[in-house]
C-alpha cells in the first residue's frame, strides 16, 4: 500500500498520490485502536503488578526477618464469637472482630491490611516466618472475616493473628487474645454469630 | 475499493460500542451463597450519644482493598439513609455512601438524633455491587 501522507520532498504536484481511500483507512483504524486501548490497558496495569510482585516475593525471602511489614499500634484483633469460656456445640462458628486495620487476600500487599490466621490449641512459636498450614493453623488468605469450625468434645484455646501477603505476622505482632472455650457434643451447631 | 473502505470505515467505527457493551455486562460474579449482614447494631437498637462501632460481617467471600480483583472478594460500603439506587455503577462516595476501600470490616460513625437506617453493600474493585448484590437487611437504628 502507498504511503498515506505525502512525502515530505513531494511538493505540491504530487498531490495525486494523497489517496482518500487509504487516508480514511488509515484514520479509521487509529480511531478504532484509540477506542480500543481504555479496554486493552485494564488489562495491562494487572499484568505488570503481579510481574514485580514475584521480584518483591525472592527479595523478601532473602533479606528474611529484616523485612516485616509494619503494623498499627491501635489496630485491634479480637474473636467476636464465641467469648473466652463459652460453651459450644462441635460445629459452630467463629466470628474475627478488627478494627483499625484492614483485610486482604493472601499475596496482596497493602499498607493497612494482612489477613486472617486462627490458631487452634497452640501457640505461635516465632513471629519473623510465615505461619505455618496446618490443622492447627488455619489460614484465611481468601480474606475471609469468619469461618465455620468443627472441633471434638472437650477444652481448646483459639487465638487469631494477622499477617501479610507473605503470611509473616506484622511489627509488631497484631494478635488476638488466646480465649478458651468447652466444645460438648449435646450443644448442636452454633453458626450465627450473633 | 471505496466500498470495501467504507465497510471498513463502519465496521472499525462499531467496535468501540461493542467493546463497551462487554464492560457494562461484566459485573464480578458473587457466589449463590454469599451473604453481607451487619453483626451490629441489630434492628431496633437504641444508641445513647451517637458514636458507634459498626460490625459488619461476610460470609462465602472474602475482604480486599478497593482496587484489587480477586476472586470472590469485594469490600464493604455503608449506605446510611438512603438505597442504592443503580448496581450497575459505581458506589457514589458521599456522607450517605460511605466506603471502606482498605479492607476494614468494623466503622466507627457518628450519626445526629432522630432514626437512621443502615445497609451494607459489596462493591468489588471499582466500587460495582456484584451480580447479584451482595446486600445484608437494611437495619433501622434510633440515636438518642
Amino acid at each position: 500500500m502507498t504511503s498515506s501522507f505525502p512525502a515530505p520532498s513531494a511538493g505540491r504536484g504530487r498531490h495525486a498520490t494523497f489517496d482518500a481511500r487509504s487516508c480514511a483507512l488509515s484514520c479509521a483504524a487509529l480511531w478504532g485502536l484509540l477506542s480500543a486501548l481504555p479496554v486493552l490497558c485494564t488489562g495491562m496495569p494487572a499484568a505488570a503488578a503481579e510481574a514485580a510482585a514475584p521480584d518483591r516475593k525472592a527479595d523478601q525471602a532473602g533479606t528474611g526477618a529484616a523485612q516485616r511489614t509494619p503494623g498499627r499500634k491501635d489496630a485491634w484483633l479480637y474473636i467476636g464469637w464465641p467469648n473466652n469460656g463459652q460453651v459450644v456445640g462441635t460445629r459452630f462458628k467463629v466470628w474475627f472482630g478488627l478494627r483499625n486495620f484492614g483485610v486482604a487476600p493472601a499475596g496482596v500487599r497493602k499498607d493497612g491490611t494482612g489477613h486472617h490466621h486462627l490458631l487452634i490449641d497452640t501457640e505461635l512459636k516465632t513471629f519473623d516466618e510465615p505461619i505455618p498450614s496446618d490443622r492447627q493453623h488455619l489460614h484465611f488468605g481468601k480474606g475471609q472475616t469468619e469461618t465455620i469450625l468443627e472441633l471434638p468434645p472437650g477444652r481448646h484455646t483459639l487465638q487469631l493473628v494477622l499477617a501479610d501477603a507473605d503470611h509473616v505476622p506484622h511489627d509488631p505482632p497484631i494478635m488476638s487474645k488466646k480465649i478458651t472455650i468447652t466444645v460438648r457434643a449435646d450443644r448442636g451447631q452454633q453458626l450465627s454469630a450473633q | 475499493m471505496l466500498r470495501t473502505a467504507v465497510i471498513a470505515v463502519g465496521a472499525l467505527l462499531l467496535l468501540p460500542l461493542l467493546l463497551a457493551g462487554q464492560g457494562m455486562a461484566d459485573r464480578a460474579k458473587a457466589p449463590d451463597d454469599a451473604r453481607a449482614y451487619i453483626l451490629w447494631p441489630s434492628n431496633g437498637t437504641v444508641i445513647t450519644g451517637g458514636k458507634f462501632w459498626v460490625r459488619m460481617g461476610l460470609q462465602n467471600m472474602g475482604i480486599a482493598p478497593a482496587g484489587v480483583s480477586h476472586a470472590d472478594t469485594g469490600h464493604h460500603h455503608l449506605l446510611i439513609d438512603t438505597d442504592l439506587t443503580n448496581p450497575d455503577e459505581p458506589i457514589p462516595n458521599d456522607k450517605q455512601h460511605l466506603h471502606f476501600g482498605a479492607g476494614q470490616t468494623e466503622a466507627r460513625l457518628e450519626l445526629p438524633p432522630g432514626t437512621h437506617t443502615l445497609q451494607m453493600v459489596l462493591g468489588d474493585a471499582d466500587h460495582i455491587p456484584h451480580n447479584p448484590p451482595v446486600m445484608s437487611e437494611k437495619v433501622t437504628i434510633t440515636v438518642r
